[in-house]
């Protein structure tokens, strides 16, 4: 889609409409469309949509067990799901709907077909189908689902973690067999030649790329990586001396005529009274936990007394000298 | 500039009296038109090798404009980002433009559809955002290694401490290991330093700088160290460390015994060896070059 | 308040405002009017028919010199209609499609002739079977893409093709822009005309390309004249004369 970016800027951006708008949107959108076709839902902005499997908790094929909707209480499979509206299709899932004959498919003998429904993913919940010991087919259906360790999965050609049961852990979901074999196309490259090993780190001394490609991969002159504030910037951060108002400059007038505060050590006879207050305190304290609490916080230094500690023997060597 | 005019002849007949047909239309009313005469690409050859041809699937073999969605493909997928990070850079390169060619033939056609109001573009646009993923991942494989390069010249402590100890069991190495110590020091030369085992195999414009000279003077002090301490007892004129790369250098051509003859005989003469700064690299290439030369020379006698 | 203006001063303005629209040229100097063989033998220009293409709708007009004129315009477009606009002057717009060297003053002027009279019958004699002939679009009408209808060059081909044809004007020479323009060999009689291609030229300088054109055409032009008059002196039997040479 890259060949159209340049457009973008003229197109209206109707993804960031506004509720209210939205509505007015899909109702002339809708006037173009077959009565039975109509789109209600306003599809995902692009980075909210799921597109990893391990994301979205399913693949095509898995089993979903519906709670909402007409078809409330039922199994069925899933053979599609759309990031654009985070809903899936299910096989049984149908509505009848009327299509006029030019678009009518091959073999088509009436205007009513079977159209699939669109599910919110919200609506369904992962289902598997297992036997019992009497061959007697079972359900389990799975309000949530974890992932555990991954393992390489030959049918899909990747890595897969292996899902199970939230809180029933022993009971695993397997993986659906995919609905197709993945294929070649003309673009497909061959297996051999991909595996094929041609980078082998040997030096620290050399460049891993050409000088001259470096540029290309990061932006030399990107706005992010500038070393110097323009004016205007240094400006911007560093705002103007705002000024004085009377009362502050009143104020530190007096501040300033008054002499600096002294701090000075407790006497002796307000020590021991503050001491018999606190032991006093403390003893009345039963409850053993408040006490090996109260042990740990005697033990916690505090920043501030200390320097009001560090002020005072300041100013008392000054006065020995 | 100008292509040669065609000889065309004086018309002796060009005298309206004696001409059989009139030089101008005698009656306009029954004058029967011509019907319009529609180009043709038949008057003219286009070159098989047209760089345009580059613009369509199958080069100058191509026989529509267009393909239809059936034909484009719809079911391979990009290539990984573990599947990329095997490949050098000369393929990274080369699949980077294999991959631009191919977008700008689904762009051409996008382009081509709008023109002639087809809408069917939806295949294309997914397989160009299948091949702009891969190219993204290319970029992001180069960048991992340029950021892992520039991270490893950091880390100078490590290095150094790995240094000197391979330096420290080197020199005492037994006289059985060294084969093997010597093969793991042409690797580590070129792992740390960039020193190419061969050679043939320098680049003279580039190999030859200031990591090269630090290699150098590296792998001279490590084998003069190991020379001093199985032979004890040498003279004084060896036992000294090794002074610049001009002592330096035998201990990389040559063979450590007579590496040592050389300076030996280096010392003796009492010559002059260490140099400026400036004259290290030209020096460094002008003799690296000569051995080169006198190598091949003898080789191809 | 209106700025007062003396009468005198009115005068004045409505004088040079005549004298601007009177000095207004429409075109190129020596494109204005209609040129005989003896003008253009005066004017040093050779005999040749200059056929220019108009990039934005696709028509052609044809010049007997290497330039053209708004005049050139109006007689060439009598009948202007929403299909058929008549052409803007603008000179970013004509491109030289055809050049159409002929063998004496007599020809050129004779094809351009016929040209204008041929376009003459397109539009006002018969417009009808000229409709006939053109490609249509699905709605009945002559086939487009934006403003460009092709069928104008195609039949300005075809009356070039008709009036070689017609008056069988031997020796003609035609210097394309591009050959694909020229169509069927069958259209044409190998007797009686040759194609060529146009030097490749930067459309900035055309008018320097034709100019070279006609140069080269002229020089051609005198020695096959010198070489006749030649042949006439040795062989005096033949009393036919180019009205040139005359």
């Amino acid at each position: 889609m890259s060949w159209n970016t340049a457009r973008k800027r003229f197109q209206r951006n109707v993804e960031s409409y506004p509720k209210a708008l939205r509505d007015v949107y899909l109702a002339r959108a809708n006037r173009f469309t077959l009565p039975t076709f109509e789109s209600k839902e306003w599809p995902f902005p692009k980075n909210e949509r799921k597109t990893k499997t391990e994301e979205i908790g399913f693949v095509n094929g898995d089993l979903a067990y519906i709670t909402e909707g007409e078809k409330k209480g039922t199994v069925s499979t899933i053979f599609q799901y759309s990031p654009e509206t985070d809903s899936v299709l299910l096989a049984d899932v149908t509505s009848k709907k009327l299509l006029p004959k030019p678009y009518w498919v091959e073999n088509q003998t009436s205007h009513l077909v079977d159209y699939p429904d669109y599910v919110k993913k919200s609506h369904i919940k992962l289902a598997a189908k297992d036997r019992d010991e009497n061959g007697k087919v079972y359900y389990v259906v799975a309000d949530k689902v974890i992932y555990k360790e991954k393992y390489y999965d030959d049918r899909y050609k990747r890595w897969l973690p292996r899902r199970y049961v939230k809180g029933h852990e022993s009971i695993e979901i397997p993986w659906p067999n995919p609905p197709s074999e993945p294929k070649d196309d003309y673009l497909s490259t061959k297996e051999s030649t991909v595996f094929e090993k041609s980078y082998e780190l040997q030096s620290l001394a050399k460049p891993p790329v050409p000088a001259g490609v470096l540029a290309e991969l990061r932006n030399p002159y990107s706005r992010y990586k500038k070393r110097f504030l323009t004016e205007a910037d240094a400006r911007r951060i560093n705002g103007p001396e705002m000024p004085l108002t009377d009362e502050q400059k009143i104020y530190l007038a007096k501040k300033t005529a008054q002499p600096p505060k002294v701090h000075k050590r407790l006497s002796e006879d307000i020590q021991d009274f503050i001491g018999a207050r606190i032991a006093d305190h403390l003893n009345n304290i039963e409850n053993p936990a408040m006490l090996a609490h109260l042990d740990v916080l005697s033990k916690s230094k505090i920043p501030d007394f200390q320097k009001t500690m560090k002020q005072i023997e300041e100013h008392e060597a000054t006065q020995q000298q | 500039m100008l292509p040669s005019v065609g000889i065309r002849h004086f018309s002796r007949c060009a005298v309206r009296s004696a001409r059989l047909k009139p030089l101008r239309f005698t009656d306009l009313n029954k004058i029967n038109l011509n019907q319009p005469v529609v180009p043709t690409h038949k008057n003219f050859d286009v070159s098989p090798d047209h760089p345009l041809w580059a613009f369509f699937p199958n080069g100058n073999k191509a026989t529509s404009c267009f393909r239809d969605s059936s034909e484009i493909d719809t079911s391979s997928r990009p290539w990984a980002l573990p599947e990329l990070r095997r490949k050098s850079f000369e393929d990274l390169h080369k699949l980077w433009y294999l991959i631009l060619k191919e977008r700008n033939i689904l762009a051409r056609e996008v382009r081509l559809a709008e023109a002639i109001r087809e809408n069917n573009t939806q295949a294309h646009n997914e397989l160009d955002e299948k091949l702009a993923l891969t190219q993204k991942r290319i970029k992001q494989v180069l960048l991992e290694r340029q950021v892992a390069y520039e991270r490893a010249q950091l880390m100078t402590a490590e290095q150094e401490e790995y240094l000197r100890d391979f330096e420290e069991r080197y020199v005492n190495a037994e006289e059985s290991d060294i084969v093997s110590y010597n093969e793991k020091l042409i690797r580590l030369q070129y792992a740390f330093f960039g020193i190419e085992p061969q050679l043939d195999d320098f680049d003279m414009e580039t190999d030859i700088n200031v990591n090269f000279i630090e290699g150098l003077t590296y792998i001279a002090n490590l084998k003069h160290k190991r020379y001093l301490k199985l032979h004890p007892q040498t003279e004084e004129v060896l036992s000294t460390p090794l002074d610049g790369v001009v002592e330096a250098l035998p201990f990389l051509l040559n063979d450590t015994n007579e590496a040592i003859q050389e300076l030996k005989s280096l010392r003796e003469r009492g010559t002059e060896t260490k140099l400026d700064k400036i004259d290290v690299i030209p020096f460094l290439k002008r003799t690296i070059s000569q051995v080169i030369a006198e190598r091949n020379g003898t080789e191809a006698v | 308040m209106p700025t007062m203006r003396m009468r005198a001063e009115k005068k004045m303005r409505k004088h040079l405002l005549e004298q601007l629209k009177s000095r207004k040229i429409f075109g190129a100097r020596i494109a204005k009017g209609y040129k005989t063989p003896e003008q253009l033998m005066e004017l040093n220009l050779a005999p040749q028919v200059f056929l220019f293409k108009n990039l934005f709708s696709g028509q052609v007009l044809y010049s007997q010199v290497p330039a053209f004129h708004q005049d050139q315009i109006d007689a060439q477009f009598p009948r202007p209609n929403w299909q058929n606009r008549k052409p803007s002057r603008r000179n970013d717009l004509w491109r030289i499609m055809c050049v159409a060297d002929f063998a004496s003053y007599d020809y050129a002027v004779a094809a351009y002739d016929g040209l204008v009279q041929l376009r003459y019958v397109r539009d006002v004699l018969k417009p009808k079977e000229a409709m006939a002939m053109r490609k249509k679009n699905e709605e009945g009408n002559i086939w487009y893409s934006g403003q460009y209808r092709p069928c104008f060059s195609q039949e300005a081909v075809a009356d070039l093709a008709h009036v070689i044809n017609e008056f069988e004007l031997e020796g003609t020479a035609l210097f394309w822009e591009n050959v694909w323009r020229k169509g069927e060999d069958s259209h044409w009689r190998s007797d009686l005309v040759d194609h060529e291609v146009l030097p490749p030229f930067n459309p900035k300088y055309q008018s320097i390309m034709l100019d070279e054109l006609r140069e080269k055409s002229l020089a051609e032009f005198g020695r096959i004249r010198e070489e006749n008059a030649a042949q006439e002196n040795g062989e005096p039997e033949s009393a036919q004369v180019g009205t040139q040479a005359a």
